[in-house]
């Protein structure tokens, strides 16, 4: 029987991926999560599925688009309120080259 | 007369009728809230002065002789990953802590149309990944049939509101079963609508092939009609949304299912107990038990585990510490901040299964079973008409009993995770109690936009229970 392995899980490279900084603790405990769920899936992979085609939506047929007619949209100051910086019809961000 | 214990329809004829004020049922709930709410903790933010202004709209409204809602001056609570507008909105979430958002999610538009009282944000697992209500950055919410236990999750506030008379209806939103598994824990009533028949529309995304907006009542009349409310015309904001009909179906004669992989071992005896109460109330109302199966039900829990992390992981990505909430210096600084721990290991295993080299090992094989699952429902739903099982393994679990344990955490969720992934609708009906006082339910399943037979049969059980 077709047994897979658990791949080794890089949470360097993934935390690097995602944007997320972790501590080393708490990037090894997640690394242990995450091979535990992927062992979970370990029955799916068993699972034969060489003629079956991806569901990636339940709603299978394309629902129409909305007609493309211009609409007024949320005023700029409104829609920029949450943002932790904005300054002159822009987002600040924190400065990332000297 | 306690206007907490009205059913909303009591509520909005008494309000039409000038029996009682939208005030007076507003001001009634809010007592309720502060004076109980600090021991059970279904709210992060309790609307009072919101609340009050749109009681009184109702009452002048009525006054003036006006048309009133479907829902004039019942007071509804809504799950905190649903955008209100110029309310804290925060996922219970660390990241949004704060952020009010600038519009109004189609769902709520559409409640304040029908005349309801939005009365406050309700508590949640972390952007509503989790099964207890204790991965809420705000601390758990408790169970109010017995406090030490969870009141399930992720929209485990809004099922605990509806149980402890906060309010009579509630909105949550399903990815797994967020719905109908806290329904279950709390004895109350809790569908996920087939997809699409709610607009998404301002529902922060979890997994948006799987998410689905849907009511909470203590009856199933009264979710009747706040699935009328929110359904409504498609909305050209959410695409994948459409108008569904509510034909009324007669009960009798339609063919009940049940699948054999639902009803055995690991199955709490009260839970099956339960259903099969249920299946002989069903043949006492004129219907048909047959056995049917679902052969791919144990793949649901870790296919649902891939193809939500994944799309999780992208949806996440917009919290980047620029355009709104939190900022902690850079983004991934943001981030590692401002996410609790079961948001970042999914985050984590999402970002595994679809990056470079494993996504087809991964994610493409999730979605192939994801088909096998559906191609399930479909044979079954061609052997009856609408199936029976229970929607929890077991009843409330305890406080931090699977806290430090994701997989058995994720275990909990085994019958409900397949109807998202099939887009199916799912009703969570009370169904007794056990020994101890702790509430039991049904799951009730149907095909797909055949929500009002779902209905249909959860309010003719209901009468039979």
């Amino acid at each position: 029987m077709y047994t897979p392995a658990v791949p080794e899980v890089d949470l360097v490279h993934l935390a690097r991926l995602a944007r997320l900084d972790l501590p080393p603790e708490e990037a090894s405990r997640l690394e242990t999560d995450c091979r535990r769920v992927l062992d979970m899936a370990a029955s799916v992979q068993k699972l034969d599925t060489a003629s079956v085609q991806p569901l990636v939506h339940a709603m299978e047929s394309v629902p129409p688009l909305r007609p493309d007619e211009p609409k007024p949209s949320l005023p700029r100051e409104e829609a920029v309120k949450g943002a932790p910086a904005f300054q002159d019809g822009f987002f600040l961000v924190p400065k990332i080259k000297d | 007369m306690d206007l907490t214990t009205l059913t909303a329809r009591e509520i909005r004829d008494k309000v039409a009728q000038g029996g009682v004020t939208a005030r007076a049922v507003a001001e009634a709930h809010l007592a309720r809230i502060q004076a109980e709410d600090g021991k059970i903790h279904a709210f992060l933010h309790v609307m009072q002065a919101e609340a009050l202004a749109a009681a009184d709209a109702v009452d002048a409204k009525r006054k003036a002789g006006a048309r009133l809602g479907p829902l004039a001056g019942v007071p509804v609570a809504i799950k905190d990953n649903l955008c209100t507008k110029g309310v804290p909105t925060t996922c219970a979430s660390k990241i949004l802590e704060g952020w009010r958002p600038p519009y109004d999610a189609t769902v709520v538009e559409r409640l304040k149309a029908a005349d309801a009282v939005l009365i406050g944000k309700t508590n949640l697992d972390e952007f509503a990944m989790g099964s207890s209500t204790e991965n809420s950055a705000y601390g758990p919410t408790k169970n109010p049939h017995d406090l030490t236990r969870t009141p399930g999750g992720s929209s485990g506030g809004s099922a605990a509101a509806v149980a402890a008379g906060f309010a009579p209806l509630a909105l949550g939103s399903d990815t797994g079963g967020s719905i109908r598994q806290p329904a279950a824990l709390c004895g109350v009533v809790g569908m996920k609508p087939t997809y699409g028949a709610v607009s998404r529309y301002g529902l922060i995304a979890f997994a948006s092939s799987l998410d689905q907006v849907g009511p909470f009542a203590r009856n199933v009349e009264d979710a009747w009609e706040l699935m009328k409310v929110i359904s409504g015309p498609r909305d050209p904001r959410d695409q994948t949304s459409f108008e569904m009909g509510w034909k009324r179906e007669d009960v009798k004669g339609l063919r009940i299912g049940l699948p054999k992989e639902y009803l055995g071992a690991g199955l709490d005896p009260a839970c099956a107990a339960a259903v099969d109460r249920a299946r002989k109330a069903c043949e006492v109302l004129g219907m048909k038990a047959v056995e049917v199966s679902l052969p791919n039900t144990a793949q649901g829990i870790p296919t649902y585990y891939l193809v939500a992390t994944v799309e999780a992981a992208s949806n996440l990505a917009r919290y980047d510490a620029t355009h709104f909430g939190l900022r902690k210096g850079d983004a991934a600084h943001t981030r590692g901040a401002g996410f609790g721990a079961e948001v970042k290991r999914r985050i984590a295993l999402g970002t595994f299964a679809s990056s470079a080299g494993y996504t087809d090992a991964y994610y493409v094989k999730a979605l192939k079973v994801r088909r096998l699952i559906l191609q399930d429902f479909d044979a079954a739903f061609g052997a009856c008409d609408l199936v029976l099982c229970p929607p929890v393994p077991a009843p409330a679990f305890k406080i931090g009993e699977k806290a430090s344990d994701p997989v058995q955490m994720y275990l909990s969720d085994v019958f409900t995770v397949t109807a998202n992934l099939a887009g199916i609708p799912g009703l969570a009906l009370p169904c007794g109690k056990t020994a101890s006082g702790l509430p039991l339910g049904v799951q009730l399943l149907g095909p797909a936009q055949r929500d009002a037979r779902v209905l249909a049969v959860a309010q003719a059980l209901e009468g039979a229970l």
